[in-house]
């Protein structure tokens, strides 16, 4: 009974600054009532008990109302909800309220809200919200799509469906929230066509999932719409396909409902998916979530099911432990979003028991997705710069009272522990910008879904290691070359099923994608058991292209390289999906760019592998630290080849101007930084120097240092925007001593020593 | 052209308001104190090659490598030693549309002043030979005469790097 008084105290305060125009003030006190109504249901059973449970049941159906403005006359709603605070704060005090009013016919006439017929307008106020709206829809979708490609091995799968279901069930509840009918009728209507299958009423064939995907592909479009406008001036243009999306769910769905009318009985009150969430697992939870109102089909919003059903579910002992007090304010859509997915779930497990046990990768990203916080890029950015000036900050402190530690050991111990900790929130921040690459890998399983549809193929795609995670940027920028490597696989690689036969090989195609860490970088490797690359063919088209002299000897692995240049594809004829020798010119310049390498392995008749490695971050490299007079500059480890001094008798000069060094017998030009940066160098004479060998793909030259300092890892950091980009020089670096170093660019190095 | 030249006068009556002043040599120059980020002491700065020559070079701003111009060499005045009290200031200036921060390094800070609209006055005509386009206004305080600088412009036009 004090639990039941504090609760409404604090509801009561919650009204006060309650406002019909404010969403996050209605939503508090939903939460309010949320938390009083569970409250209640623990009281003892009695009539007071009773009558709060349902006093907190109308207050917030009443509030969801208020929020998706279906009640005709607001300020009567409100005062219809002061009253039934009254009167529970009159329970709480152990008075008998007095007989409530009668309730007002608050309920919109549905035909207002006709699905899809109007352009949506967004609103200036939810345009903040617009942004999370466009990128957790864009996260649910891309799941969505993964798990509609598990359903095509697995149609039955009941927690791959729930899975699918669930996004667009939640893009149906925010869509709702913010107003988008439109996208809010397409959610609905593959959600009704679902959870036919979820019903085992309908299986999902190939037509089926088509026709899911399709709607996943216009959703998707529409909601790059919706970013669109809302960086615009908020006005949705109607999409014309969407009628027409709509017509064909629902004739799928009518038409399996048909054919099974045996067990169409719940699917008649499937237009409130409250009553479709309830009536699954328990008769209790049934009861009550059926005197919902039951919305039109187009369900203005579906923040009320959303925000219901773990209540409703609530009281059925097994998930009683699934409710979540929601006390904070702007609660009502989060909530939608956390609450939702354990509200469906629950519902499944009860249903099929056996699903539980199977531990599918759907259940476990759900349960992953609501312990997790979404940060804006931008600061995480600002927090990994901050511990890397802690980190450098710590250096230099610990640097300074290097000295004074033999005399004090107690800042000998506490430097020494500052400095640990300094570490572990390096490596912590370093690992919050890490994903893993399984969203670039689900992409893919989509891509050789419809290409091998469409090149007539039959293909299967294996994905092993998709929690391999990689820098956030990387994923980004690794995406395209996938998909060339992947197409290429599939047009170039793989023969079509006679060929594979007459070859003697299994007819289905395959096609392996794999992520794995190898010292201190990921590799990702494509690997199809194609046809192979033809050294002989490559090697003729690359002469005839005049790529290749007609006497120039190449290795195994210089022609394998051939395929990368721009120009050369070794397809007889252009295809749909590639043969114009682009693709793979994109694959290198994008790997080059996040300095990585590929190495290809073929076998003619057996098939190609091609490995991509990759560093683990683009923010890090290992840099050797150099001296020429007192500046310090940084080489990319990665462009070093070896560091030599060279003796008088491997020197030699061109036409007395230009140098050259003999290096393993390899002629090798010598670039002079001092004078290419212009300054004074301790040493001009070669011999009295170190030359550090560096090498760009083919190209290779001596860059004449005057020490070498170490080798350090470095945080790439842009040089002053104002600046700009200047050739030779990719980045500046802070080193230990909080100084800045130029990173070199030796390609660019070399680019423009070549023309001096 | 209507619109660029309403904004000169929205600028013109605008231009009250609070100054930081600096010196280079004899000459007083003031800065939009909302343009100033903050001073710092000079530090060492990291030569870039292949840029102007009054770009100095790239600074550690606390893990931000920021650009630093030397505005005795931006305009054309004699080199001058480093003392005590020659420090940086960092400036915030808008160009592209985007913001950045930039360093000039100046010979010594001197206040802050408050300077009323009406005592200051449009840059004098100086013929071709001094171009004025990025001087903001003439402040008058009492005797002396403070160079208001529009900093976008003095720095924003840097095509920084030679290519």
């Amino acid at each position: 009974m004090e639990q039941l008084t504090q609760l409404t105290e604090q509801l009561a305060a919650a009204m006060v600054l309650m406002d019909a125009e404010d969403l996050p003030s209605l939503a508090g006190v939903h939460g309010q009532l949320q938390v009083l109504g569970q409250a209640g249901r623990q009281m003892v059973a009695g009539p007071s008990a009773q009558a709060v449970c349902r006093l907190a049941q109308t207050g917030e159906k009443l509030v969801e109302q208020i929020i998706l403005r279906e009640v005709e006359d607001t300020a009567a709603a409100m005062e219809q909800l002061a009253q039934s605070v009254r009167q529970l704060q009159m329970l709480a005090c152990g008075r008998d309220p007095e007989p409530l009013a009668a309730p007002v016919v608050l309920q919109k006439s549905a035909a207002s809200a006709a699905p899809g017929s109007a352009e949506d307008k967004l609103k200036c106020e939810d345009l903040p919200l617009v942004g999370e709206f466009v990128s957790e829809a864009r996260d649910h979708l891309e799941k969505a799509e993964a798990c509609i490609l598990q359903l095509e091995d697995d149609p039955e799968n009941v927690e791959t469906i729930g899975g699918i279901f669930r996004a667009f069930h939640t893009i149906k509840g925010v869509a709702g929230f913010l107003n988008l009918r439109q996208i809010g009728a397409l959610a609905h209507g593959a959600e009704s066509l679902l959870d036919l299958a979820r019903k085992k009423q309908l299986t999902l064939d190939a037509p089926a999932v088509d026709l899911v995907l399709a709607a996943v592909d216009l959703m998707k479009t529409m909601v790059d719409a919706v970013r669109a406008a809302a960086q615009g001036d908020g006005q949705i243009d109607k999409e014309p396909r969407l009628a027409g999306m709509l017509d064909r769910l629902r004739a799928f769905a009518d038409a399996s409902r048909q054919s099974q009318p045996a067990a169409s009985g719940p699917a008649d009150t499937q237009d409130a998916p409250i009553a479709r969430a309830a009536a699954a697992p328990t008769p209790p939870a049934a009861a009550p979530s059926a005197a919902l109102p039951t919305q039109d089909s187009t369900n203005a919003s579906d923040l009320a099911p959303a925000g219901a059903t773990p209540q409703d579910i609530a009281q059925s002992p097994t998930a009683a432990q699934s409710s979540t007090p929601a006390s904070e304010p702007a609660s009502a859509c989060s909530n939608a979003a956390a609450n939702e997915p354990a509200a469906p779930s629950a519902g499944n497990t009860t249903n099929v028991p056996a699903s539980a046990s199977t531990n599918s990768p759907a259940s476990a990203s759900a349960s992953a997705s609501e312990n997790s916080v979404k940060v804006s890029t931008e600061r995480l950015d600002n927090l990994i710069n901050t511990v890397g000036e802690m980190v450098i900050a710590q250096a230099m402190v610990s640097q300074d009272t290097a000295g004074l530690g033999g005399s004090n050991p107690r800042l000998a111990r506490n430097l020494s522990h500052l400095g640990k900790i300094t570490r572990q929130l390096q490596e912590l921040s370093m690992s919050m910008r890490m994903v893993p690459i399984q969203g670039v890998f689900h992409k893919m399983s989509r891509l050789v879904r419809d290409l091998s549809r469409k090149a007539d193929k039959r293909i299967e795609l294996t994905i092993t290691g998709g929690e391999t995670e990689l820098d956030r940027n990387v994923v980004e920028a690794i995406n395209d070359p996938l998909v060339h490597m992947i197409r290429n696989s599939l047009d170039h690689g793989i023969e079509t099923p006679e060929q594979r036969a007459s070859a003697g090989k299994d007819p289905v195609g395959q096609v392996a994608l794999k992520a794995y860490h190898q010292a201190g970088s990921i590799v990702i490797e494509i690997a199809d058991d194609g046809r192979g690359l033809d050294q002989e063919k490559i090697l003729a088209k690359a002469r005839a292209a005049g790529i290749v002299g007609p006497d120039e000897q190449l290795c195994e692995q210089e022609i394998f390289k051939l395929i990368f240049h721009a120009g050369l594809s070794t397809a007889e004829k252009v295809t749909d999906i590639s043969g114009r020798g682009v693709g793979m010119d994109v694959v290198k310049r994008n790997v080059d760019a996040l300095r990585g390498r590929i190495d290809i392995s073929s076998k003619v008749g057996t098939g190609t592998t091609i490995c991509v490695r990759l560093p683990l971050t683009l923010a890090v490299i290992d840099g050797l630290v150099v001296r020429i007079g007192g500046h310090r500059y940084i080489v990319p480890l990665t462009s070093v080849e070896q560091s030599i001094q060279p003796k008088a008798q491997q020197l030699s000069t061109v036409q007395n101007r230009g140098q050259m060094c003999m290096v393993r017998d390899r002629l090798l030009p010598l670039f002079r930084l001092y004078e290419i940066f212009k300054v004074q160098p301790q040493h001009t004479d070669p011999t009295q120097c170190l030359v550090v060998i560096a090498q760009d793909n083919e190209r290779r030259c001596c860059l004449m240092v005057d020490e070498l300092l170490g080798q350090q890892q470095v945080v790439i950091k842009a040089l002053g925007e104002g600046i700009g980009s200047i050739k030779g020089i990719s980045g500046g670096a802070i080193l230990g001593d909080g100084n800045v170093s130029l990173i070199l660019d030796v390609p660019g190095l070399i680019d423009l020593a070549s023309k001096q | 052209m209507s619109d660029s030249a309403t904004l000169d006068r929205v600028v013109k009556t605008t231009r009250g308001g609070k100054y930081l002043t600096f010196a280079l040599g004899k000459e007083e120059y003031g800065l939009e104190i909302l343009k100033v980020r903050e001073i710092i002491g000079f530090m060492e700065i990291t030569a870039v090659p292949r840029t102007p020559a009054c770009v100095k070079g790239v600074i550690n701003l606390r893990g931000q490598v920021i650009s630093v111009v030397d505005l005795r060499s931006k305009f054309d005045m004699e080199e001058a030693a480093r003392t005590e009290q020659t420090c940086i200031i960092v400036v915030e200036i808008a160009a592209g549309g985007r913001k950045l921060n930039t360093g000039i390094v100046v010979d010594h800070v001197s206040e802050v002043l408050n300077i009323a609209a009406e005592n200051i006055e449009d840059a004098p005509e100086f013929g071709t030979s001094v171009c004025t386009d990025f001087i903001l206004g003439m402040g008058k305080i009492g005797q002396s005469v403070k160079i208001l600088l529009d900093i976008d412009r003095v720095l924003g036009n840097e095509d920084a790097a030679i290519n």
